[in-house]
């Protein structure tokens, strides 16, 4: 037993345009002439029959284009019919949360249809199906819980509305923080409705169910999404300067239960290239690209592999910034022509690297010459003792560590102890100066800097001093060479996007003979070496805000325009020879390229996060067991009295109202064909 | 030949006319001698036949060659050339002055007067004589045979003076022109016979028992054999009643157009069954082009 009910039952109020065609008819008659005629007679005798015949048939056009319009203002209030037996068991209003997963996963496509049309489409039929009076929201599940209306609302076709115009995002899904806003709406009562395609690196995130509701649980997919993407586009190094050769590695993630040779296509500039790679079940692999970068300034391309059922993960992103030169800062207080300072040797040991690293640029100041230009443009900073850094100075050299620059450190002399502030994230405590008259070889660290092969050379180098240092918990790890006595010689931190290398070495030939061996030149070239290759992948994911930095001239507005060619609202937070600007959340990935004057003159590419690209589902029973009996699985086959799941009645309605308008054709065709005259007018007799 | 300066009479389209003559399907009864044959005995050259003398004949009408031949007294009779009389009869009912509503022709009315005229000049210039009725509910205006140029005149005065008004009688009508000839001759009846009773047809009958040349004109405007074409119409009657309804002309213009054609189909067998001769004039028609065929067509009738 079915009962009707309407999605917008406001648009019933349209019924009143049935009236229409009748007012229409009216409005529309001809007004009769007065027409004084003789043979009256006759006309009567015409029109005995025939003019009620012609009203008879003009009820009954007017009465199929009144039905006509009635099946379109009851398709615009959208029928649909509904079990009988729903409305018993819902006898009273419900309280419900619909939380519609609309993470990237869910446009993967299945049977020519997206995961997120069939959650979207089985949340509208719950909606349609709940009953008057009931209280519901939606929450879409993205990096962000988004409620398509405040709060729980009792204007069911509104929020129908609303859902039928949502559109799966690029983002990362949260569905821990789509459930805690659905358990803050609902507060102790009601129910959660869940469609999702249950994503294990989302929902793994999910630790607890809101206690005392109910969960019904509806899994989209009847099978996991077989998927295969591009997980990262990593250059290396991550500031690569003209003329270096560069390497682009890109990482391939297989998301199925089968082995797969998968071809990876990159295209960067006028560089295109393709590799195999071999991945194993839900195994990755990595294609590298080596290519020389011809010229400074950014170059955007994509790696891609062959498009599958999510193939927006398919597609990489590149936006390789390409340096003149590596700006490397040198500050030390120590006078340029004292041959003995740890910065003279220093710079001396840095030379051989025109050669060795192309493009390296050593800009060298006094601590209070540290201008703000030079400090904002240093892609490495090297600050040797003696040095005495102002305040402005370490902050500045903080946050651009923060950014992305690279610090080393170098704490041998008197100043060292002001050398190692907290803002540079330490990983040791510095103690006092220690000295040792025999010297000491040094050890290798948890972490290695050079091979076995080239440790050994250091056993040969003693050091008659070092700062005595005590180890932070937890971050021995940190260390690449100790002394003796256990304090770090060299450590490499990881702070921000940056790296700082602190170095507890003399520097000076009264300390030690680093700086007459052949591995002091060595050490500081793998050193900036390695803080190169440390940097992450520079993207963006789509759903979070971000700053954009990108170098500008003169006062020409600068805009920032999207994959799709739209100008997006940027916000200038600074400006000078870098400007960055502040950056809604992307909603799509692609290449967002920066123009000043029509010119672009900086890119960043905006890619979608990889942890969508595990397509695997998780144990629905592992949530189960987090609900405590509240959590029930609604498999597609569901009784429909449960569920509430309708018939629409619409192409129904579409079907009567477009048969009722071919009726009234075919009768005005009928109808109004012109006839043969039946009597030949009367011709004088010859 | 005289010239007429009257809006019904024009003479110069009237010399399409030239050659057409209205002669009577039978012989003259007229006044005065003229150029058709009549049975009347007379005394002109043409032999007719004998009797025997009785007295107060013509003692001059006596052949004695016979007498010499037979000893009995004959005398010889003759045909006497007559003229003719032609009874004109215009209905000039409230009918009469339909013109149209969409496409304008002459009123009935004045298609009639301008058909009476015409046949008025036809009827003078053979030296005939021409009277004139002009009816509604019964006889408006009498105008006695008379075969002079003047005569013509005064019938185109009376033509020219006449109002469509009233209801129609054309039976009663008919009955006293009837009453009101002393000869026999040619009768011609111009109207729309739209109330056609069974005493038209008596009356008809009467004029045809007397040995009268009866021509019906039957006057109809396009509008009335298609209706006109007007999307609706308030349709009103014309004579004394008060009748009026809305129709959608388009409707009922196939079933109007079957029954109007058998109302004409009517009219023209009671006339010809009875010996009239029947002529459909459309107002839309040109009056004289009109006339000179319906003369052809009576020439060229058995």
């Amino acid at each position: 037993m079915n009962w009707p009910g309407f999605t917008t039952p406001w648009m019933l109020a349209g019924l009143v345009a049935v009236a229409l065609p009748v007012l229409i008819h009216f409005l529309t008659r001809a007004r009769p002439r007065r027409i004084s005629f003789p043979p009256y007679k006759f006309l009567l005798e015409a029109c005995a029959g025939q003019q009620a015949v012609h009203r008879i048939r003009t009820i009954v056009l007017l009465a199929i284009r009144c039905l006509a319009v009635a099946a379109l203002v009851l398709l615009f209030a959208r029928p649909f019919l509904k079990p009988m037996g729903a409305a018993a068991t819902a006898d009273a209003a419900k309280r419900v949360v619909i939380i519609l997963d609309a993470s990237l996963s869910m446009r993967a496509v299945q049977r020519d249809v997206s995961l997120f049309a069939r959650a979207q489409a089985e949340a509208a039929d719950v909606l349609r199906g709940l009953e008057s009076g009931s209280e519901a929201a939606v929450i879409l599940v993205g990096i962000r819980p988004r409620p398509l209306l405040p709060a729980l609302s009792r204007n069911l076709p509104a929020l129908h509305d609303e859902l039928v115009k949502a559109r799966p995002t690029y983002e990362a899904g949260d569905p821990a923080a789509a459930l805690a806003l659905a358990q803050h709406l609902l507060g102790s009562s009601g129910s959660i409705e869940i469609f999702s395609d249950f994503q294990e690196s989302n929902w793994k995130s999910v630790k607890e169910l809101p206690k005392g509701i109910a969960c019904r649980l509806r899994p989209v997919n009847d099978r996991p999404v077989d998927n295969v993407a591009i997980t990262s586009a990593l250059v290396v190094p991550s500031t690569p300067v003209v003329g270096e050769p560069a390497e682009i590695v890109c990482t391939v993630f297989n998301s199925t239960p089968r082995p797969l040779q998968e071809t990876v296509r990159l295209e960067l500039g006028e560089f295109t290239q393709e590799r195999s790679v071999t991945l194993q079940p839900y195994g990755s692999g990595q294609a590298g690209f080596n290519i020389t970068l011809p010229e400074a300034g950014t170059l955007t391309g994509k790696a891609s592999i062959q498009p599958d059922d999510l193939k927006e993960d398919d597609t990489r992103y590149l936006a390789v910034q390409v340096h003149k030169a590596l700006q490397l800062l040198l500050i030390s207080d120590a006078d340029l022509t004292d041959r003995r300072s740890a910065a003279f040797f220093v710079s001396r040991a840095l030379i051989p690297s025109a050669k060795a690293a192309p493009g390296l640029n050593l800009v060298r100041r006094h601590s209070q010459e540290a201008d703000r230009g030079v400090l904002e443009t240093a892609d490495v900073f090297l600050i040797v003792a003696p040095a005495m850094p102002t305040g402005e100075t370490l902050e500045v050299i903080s946050r651009r560590v923060n950014e992305g620059a690279q610090l080393i450190v170098c704490l041998d002399a008197p100043s060292g102890l002001a050398l190692a502030p907290t803002t540079f994230s330490p990983p040791f405590q510095l103690l006092q100066p220690a000295t040792s008259e025999t010297g000491e070889s040094l050890v290798a660290g948890p972490r290695k800097l050079f091979g076995d092969a080239d440790g050994n050379d250091w056993v040969g180098i003693k050091f008659h001093r070092h700062y005595q240092t005590q180890m932070l918990d937890g971050r021995n790890g940190e260390v690449l060479l100790s002394h003796a006595d256990g304090s770090a010689a060299l450590t490499l931190s990881p702070v921000g996007k940056g790296a700082v290398v602190f170095v507890n070495l003399p520097l000076t030939p009264e300390g030690g003979d680093l700086i007459g061996s052949p591995m002091f030149p060595a050490l500081l070239h793998e050193l900036l070496r390695l803080l190169r290759h440390g940097a992450d992948e520079q993207t963006t994911t789509p759903g979070t805000a971000w700053v954009l930095e990108s170098p500008a001239s003169g006062d020409a507005p600068i805009r920032v325009i999207d994959p799709e060619g739209r100008v997006v609202e940027a916000k200038t937070l600074s400006s000078g020879r870098l400007t960055r600007l502040a950056l809604p959340a992307a909603n799509i990935p692609g290449i967002y390229s920066v123009q000043q004057a029509g010119k672009q003159i900086s890119a960043r590419a905006v890619n979608v996060d990889p942890i969508e690209s595990d397509t695997r589902p998780i144990a629905l029973t592992q949530l189960q067991n987090l609900g405590a009996g509240n959590v029930s699985v609604v498999s597609d086959d569901e009784d429909l009295t449960g569920s509430g799941k309708t018939r629409p009645l619409w192409p129904a309605l579409a079907a009567a109202a477009a048969g009722l308008i071919a009726l009234e054709m075919l009768l005005l065709a009928v109808w109004r064909r012109p006839r043969p005259a039946l009597g030949q007018p009367v011709e004088a007799r010859p | 030949m005289n010239t007429f300066n009257h809006p019904y009479l024009n003479l110069a389209a009237m010399e399409a006319l030239r050659q057409v003559r209205l002669r009577p399907r039978g012989a003259a009864e007229g006044t005065f001698a003229g150029p058709h044959k009549s049975h009347f005995r007379g005394t002109a050259v043409e032999f007719a036949d004998y009797r025997e003398y009785t007295p107060g004949d013509d003692i001059r009408l006596v052949d004695w060659k016979v007498f010499a031949r037979t000893d009995r007294h004959y005398v010889r009779l003759y045909d006497a050339e007559r003229n003719l009389l032609t009874y004109l009869m215009v209905d000039k009912s409230g009918s009469m002055d339909f013109s149209g509503v969409v496409q304008r022709t002459p009123s009935k009315l004045e298609y009639a007067a301008r058909l009476a005229a015409a046949l008025g000049y036809l009827v003078i210039r053979e030296g005939d004589e021409v009277g004139l009725s002009l009816t509604d509910t019964a006889v408006a205006s009498h105008l006695a045979p008379g075969a002079s140029w003047p005569h013509l005149q005064r019938v185109l005065e009376l033509l020219g003076s006449a109002q469509a008004g009233g209801q129609t009688d054309l039976g009663g009508s008919l009955e006293q022109v009837f009453s009101r000839t002393k000869r026999r001759g040619v009768l011609i009846i111009l109207s729309d016979f739209l109330e056609t009773s069974p005493r038209v047809w008596k009356a008809i009958d009467l004029f045809r028992r007397s040995r009268f040349d009866v021509i019906l004109f039957q006057l109809v405007h396009p509008e009335e054999l298609e209706l006109p074409a007007v999307t609706a119409a308030r349709f009103v009657e014309t004579e004394g009643a008060s009748g009026q309804f809305d129709v959608e002309p388009e409707v009922i213009r196939a079933l109007y157009r079957q029954r109007f054609s058998s109302f004409v189909s009517e009219i023209k067998a009671g006339g010809i069954t009875r010996g009239c001769d029947w002529y459909l004039a459309k107002t839309s028609d040109e009056p004289y082009r009109f006339l000179q065929n319906c003369f052809l067509a009576r020439e060229s009738a058995p």
